[in-house]
């Protein structure tokens, strides 16, 4: 094994090399997969940041909470009146119009919740009070376009938070940001305004629910649930998955998929070209060596061990060196507009590729050094 | 005792029109105990016969016995086992692994016999030592003379205690000294009674040290004699 990695080191700048192939290859399919999955989880962040309802109740025809299309009022009293709901509220969603004090145009994501329950409110309220929003015209704006997009931009051009107090026009009705929320950014980068759905009726002027949030009761088949909602023609009831699954198919019609998936693809084509490449030439450099370790009696078998070896190393350093640069890019991107989200899973399809990339790296060389005869050591 | 012995070895390179024979029924025995000088023109087939004494090549006829095992029936795990524990061989080009020391150089063969490292380190040092050559046990064989690379060749050749030594050409890269000094010390392993040594070469400064010159020329043996 030591003489496996002294012939590895020995040639420095491949090594170096093999290792930055295979650094490169696992920082693209990584960090490109994070930042898409990242993207996909802001499709159905709706799902994501109201935690409490297990079954939501949609129009057949919504596909995400851009691509909505409304229910009459009613159907919330259908839904509450089904058997084993313990609750259902609405929320509303839609995209409206804003103008800052400042006089900027901006079109942001009127979010409406339940008056009563409070149900649909952001997971996290930063500045003032979530009783608040019940004041007329009451919003709360998301931290970062109430430090972005949403704030006061003085004479000499320096940017002020909104803040508690300050007002909005909202679709040509006056607004008053009563807290500053944290929410799961959207996939677009636009102000995100919570509101009641009293209120959000007088800024929209609809009359529609866009979902309907409920909870089942404990004990209760939710399956059974469900098939009770989907009797209704105009109604469909989903799990948390489905829904999320929904918006998510409804995410990747935009081609993103694509896109990410070239990079991903491109950072495996790195890892079996680069890597492949240049450790084949190493071997290639050091033949003569491993037709030596044969003519003195080495076997194949040992020779295929120093180079499993070899290639395991450079994996595995190239394979940490890229992981971790995803990860520290993710701490980077914390808190910031940049969508990031590493799963155990891409842990292990990166692993698989790495792999993948190994085996095809070793394959190549230990085919070469099978096929050597010592006897080219008598042709010098 | 005689520690090759080859029987009508025959071998023949390319096919039809493009066919040469390069060994035409070869026939000799070198023994123990004393250092024998395989010379002949380039082209004689001097380096095709020493491969297939060294296990490389096979022949395509004939027979050949390394300590009185016919080698070319031998199963090629056995025949590699064999190469480890009783052969060694120094090449034309030495081929030392310049990311290994000098001492683990030596080493190698051991490692591959499945010698603990430190074990095999230990013998190195040994052989260095009597070699002359132990104070650059820790330095790259880059670093070295021709005449200390042949040494350290050497050295590598004969840690397993190999009872057949061949070499391949040992004083064509080297001036009148240090082939003096590397002659001298093929010499003195072949005094050993237990070790037979081969040498190929055209180099009439070796022929003052051999016991025997066998003259091969265009495939066959045209004379082997012992030399006074």
């Amino acid at each position: 094994m030591s003489l496996a990695i002294k012939m590895l080191i020995g040639n420095r700048a491949s090594c170096i090399g093999v290792i930055f192939g295979i650094f490169l290859a696992t920082l693209l399919i990584s960090q490109q997969s994070a930042i898409f999955l990242g993207l996909v989880s802001r499709s159905y962040r709706l799902v994501t940041d109201i935690p409490s309802p297990n079954i939501w109740v949609i129009d057949p025809a919504t596909e995400s909470d851009v691509k909505v299309r409304g229910l009459p009022e009613g159907y919330l009293d259908v839904v509450r009146s089904i058997s084993n709901i313990e609750w259902a509220v609405p929320i509303n969603i839609m995209d409206i119009p804003l103008v800052t004090q400042s006089g900027i145009f901006d079109l942001g994501q009127l979010i409406g919740i339940d008056d009563s329950t409070m149900i649909g409110a952001p997971p996290e309220i930063l500045e003032g009070n979530l009783r608040d929003l019940h004041r007329e015209g009451g919003v709360l704006v998301d931290v970062y376009s109430a430090k972005g997009s949403l704030a006061h931009i003085l004479s000499d051009g320096t940017k002020v938070p909104l803040t508690v107090g300050d007002s909005l026009e909202i679709n040509n009705h006056r607004a008053i940001v009563v807290g500053i929320c944290k929410i799961t950014q959207g996939f677009y980068p636009q102000p995100n305004i919570f509101t009641t759905n009293h209120n959000f009726k007088n800024f929209s002027s609809r009359n529609t629910i866009d979902f309907i949030a409920a909870k089942t009761k404990t004990g209760a088949n939710v399956e059974e649930v469900l098939q009770k909602i989907n009797a209704f023609s105009v109604l469909e009831g989903l799990t948390r998955n489905q829904l999320e699954w929904r918006m998510t198919k409804s995410f990747l019609k935009t081609g993103i998929l694509i896109n990410f998936g070239l990079s991903v693809a491109l950072g495996i084509i790195i890892g079996f070209s680069i890597a492949g490449l240049i450790f084949y030439i190493m071997t290639l450099e050091n033949i003569k060596y491993y037709a030596l370790i044969k003519a003195i009696g080495g076997s194949q078998d040992q020779i295929t061990k120093m180079i499993a070896v070899q290639v395991t190393i450079v994996g595995v350093i190239g394979y940490l060196l890229g992981t971790g640069a995803t990860i520290l890019w993710g701490f980077a991107t914390e808190d910031t507009s940049l969508a990031f989200l590493f799963p155990w899973q891409l842990f292990v399809f990166t692993s698989v590729i790495v792999l993948l990339i190994c085996i095809f790296t070793a394959a190549l060389s230990i085919h070469k050094v099978a096929r050597t005869d010592p006897i080219l050591l008598m042709g010098a | 005792m005689i520690a090759i012995q080859c029987k009508n070895i025959k071998k023949s390179y390319g096919s039809k029109e493009t066919l040469i024979q390069a060994l035409k029924g070869i026939n000799l025995e070198i023994e123990q105990g004393k250092l024998t000088l395989l010379v002949g023109p380039s082209g004689s087939g001097k380096t095709t016969l020493l491969s297939i004494i060294a296990n490389l090549l096979t022949p395509d006829e004939g027979e050949i016995f390394l300590l009185d095992q016919e080698m070319s029936r031998m199963p090629t795990e056995k025949k590699s086992e064999f190469c480890r524990k009783h052969l060694g061989v120094i090449f034309q080009s030495l081929f030392l692994i310049p990311s290994l020391t000098v001492a683990e150089n030596v080493a190698l063969p051991l490692i591959i016999d499945g010698e603990s490292e430190e074990r095999a380190k230990e013998k190195s040092m040994e052989i260095l030592n009597k070699m002359k050559i132990a104070h650059r046990a820790e330095t790259s064989p880059s670093n070295l003379s021709k005449g200390q690379q042949q040494r350290v060749a050497i050295a590598r050749a004969i840690i397993n205690e190999s009872q057949i030594l061949v070499c391949d050409e040992p004083t064509s890269a080297l001036d009148q000294v240090s082939g003096h000094e590397i002659m001298t010390v093929f010499k003195e392993l072949s005094t050993s009674p237990t070790r037979a040594v081969l040498i190929v070469t055209h180099d009439p400064r070796t022929f003052p040290f051999a016991d025997k010159i066998i003259d091969i020329c265009d495939g066959q043996i045209i004379s082997g004699k012992d030399h006074a």
